[in-house]
């Protein structure tokens, strides 16, 4: 019972949901809506959710004293910090302490997280960006010419440089990207199709 | 160990030390060079160009301070062509570190057009769970976002009183930097039909190109280029408003790492084969 009745309201809603797709009648769209309300609401129950399991998680880090503990500290001290901040009306007006710890420090902080990529993307073309065979060749090839011709020095090197890149973007990428697409579309299709019809049950945490 | 071998092996400090400089020294010495614009991004510009002042248009700013750098001049150079042509624009977010930044930037470049709040842009704000709530602004604006980001009904606000559901607007430009973009393309685009733009990081915009071909999007902002091309097209508004063209400032950066980048793999690509051919040699 505890299995079948949450299998069951998955299929009903799933087949419900596919044929409303393809339906304009007022009672499909009514049922649509009604669907969207109950998206949102349920979407809000994993909110606490994921606050409970962080608290926990972090919580006994520093309870256990495991390796990295006092980053579980910082992390606490911040979230119930600007959750504090964050719980008045006026927190998001310019000026506000909770603004400028979003302004100076949480801004700067993934800035420098994404530039950080930069530096090892630099490293690892030095290190492992090599012509071994044709293939590797190819597309070391076009990296340098997409790198080159997606900047203004590829067009004061030759004209030539940025029209190859985009090229390189228009053709061969994008019929890789494509099939890619249309692989995963399939792939997540017949997902979607398992769980309906109960085949796939591993988001209910069953083989 | 020979020279080559020396070469390979070099302390990867010495790397981020080159990288480091190819990226502050374009700031000292900005070598100016031209950027060509792009069909994709000139497609943006000519159809934001050639609407109608007044009409409603949806700039959703979904990228958070992670891909601020590449993003935001991209959405700050869209939404003031918007303003240049007094579009009305609703501008929204589905990053939830992108709530604060998106209200950051819509007001300030709505003082550099003398733009009112509610009566020329409505910034709606945050709400999680994306594709949820793209769904629903296909229905109607209201069910998700009953309110805007300052508490006030959207029923309240002037020029939403014509702005139902995505049918009501122009288009969507959407600015993101995760896969959020392609749920604007499934529930937005797709299903109702509104047409879509995407303004996309440099990493992510080669998975965007099936969908210009297709069209399904009818223009594409990639990356910091995609900015700098804007603002390109732009250029006598910068000029006018003596704003700083920070994506144009920022390809000087880019154009240093990128040969330096091409550089260290040409290098590193010599010394391999150098060493390669004396093994054979060798053996």
């Amino acid at each position: 019972m505890k299995r079948r009745v949450p299998m069951l309201i998955v299929s009903i809603t799933g087949f419900l949901l596919t044929i409303q797709y393809f339906s304009p009648h007022p009672a499909s769209e009514m049922f649509y809506n009604n669907a969207l309300d109950w998206l949102v609401i349920i979407g809000i129950f994993a909110m606490p959710l994921g606050i409970y399991s962080m608290v926990r998680i972090q919580f006994h880090k520093v309870i256990r004293r495991s390796t990295g503990w006092g980053y579980s500290v910082i992390a606490l001290i911040s979230l119930f910090t600007m959750l504090g901040l964050g719980y008045t009306d006026k927190c998001l007006e310019n000026g506000t302490f909770f603004m400028k710890l979003f302004e100076y420090v949480y801004i700067p902080i993934q800035a420098t997280m994404f530039s950080l990529l930069a530096f090892y993307i630099a490293s690892a073309a030095y290190r492992a960006f090599r012509a071994r065979n044709l293939l590797a060749t190819i597309v070391l090839t076009s990296a340098v010419i997409v790198m080159l011709g997606r900047v203004p020095i590829g067009w004061a090197i030759h004209p030539l440089i940025p029209w190859l890149a985009d090229w390189i973007m228009n053709n061969p990428n994008m019929a890789a990207q494509r099939a890619i697409t249309i692989g995963l579309g399939l792939g997540a299709a017949s997902t979607a199709m398992k769980i309906v019809l109960g085949i796939e049950r591993s988001y209910m945490g069953m083989e | 160990m020979s020279i080559w071998e020396k070469l390979l092996q070099i302390d990867r400090r010495i790397i981020y030390l080159l990288v480091f400089l190819a990226a502050i020294i374009p700031f000292l010495f900005p070598a100016g060079l031209e950027v060509n614009t792009t069909r994709e991004v000139q497609s943006i510009y000519d159809f934001i160009e050639n609407l109608a002042p007044g009409t409603p248009i949806l700039l959703a700013a979904d990228y958070d301070p992670q891909t601020q750098a590449e993003n935001g001049p991209q959405a700050q150079a869209v939404l003031r062509h918007m303003f240049k042509k007094d579009l009305r624009v609703v501008i929204m977010t589905l990053s939830q570190d992108g709530a604060a930044l998106a209200e950051m930037f819509s007001n300030s470049v709505a003082r550099e057009y003398q733009k009112r709040r509610w009566e020329d842009y409505t910034y709606l704000g945050y709400k999680p769970y994306p594709s949820i709530i793209i769904l629903s602004l296909g229905q109607d604006f209201r069910i998700s976002y009953p309110r805007d980001y300052y508490n006030r009904k959207l029923d309240d606000i002037p020029m939403m009183q014509d702005i139902r559901n995505l049918d009501d607007v122009a288009a969507v430009i959407e600015i993101g930097g995760g896969n959020v973009c392609h749920m604007w393309l499934t529930y937005a685009h797709e299903r109702y039909k509104v047409p879509l733009a995407l303004g996309v990081t440099a990493v992510s915009g080669p998975q965007y190109y099936p969908f210009l071909q297709s069209g399904q999007l009818f223009g594409l902002l990639g990356g910091l280029k995609g900015a700098a091309e804007y603002e390109t097209l732009m250029d006598g508004e910068y000029t006018r408003l003596d704003l700083p063209r920070k994506a144009i400032q920022g390809m000087n950066v880019q154009n240093f790492v990128h040969v330096l980048i091409v550089i260290l793999t040409v290098v590193g690509n010599v010394a391999f084969f150098a060493i390669r051919r004396r093994e054979r040699r060798a053996s």
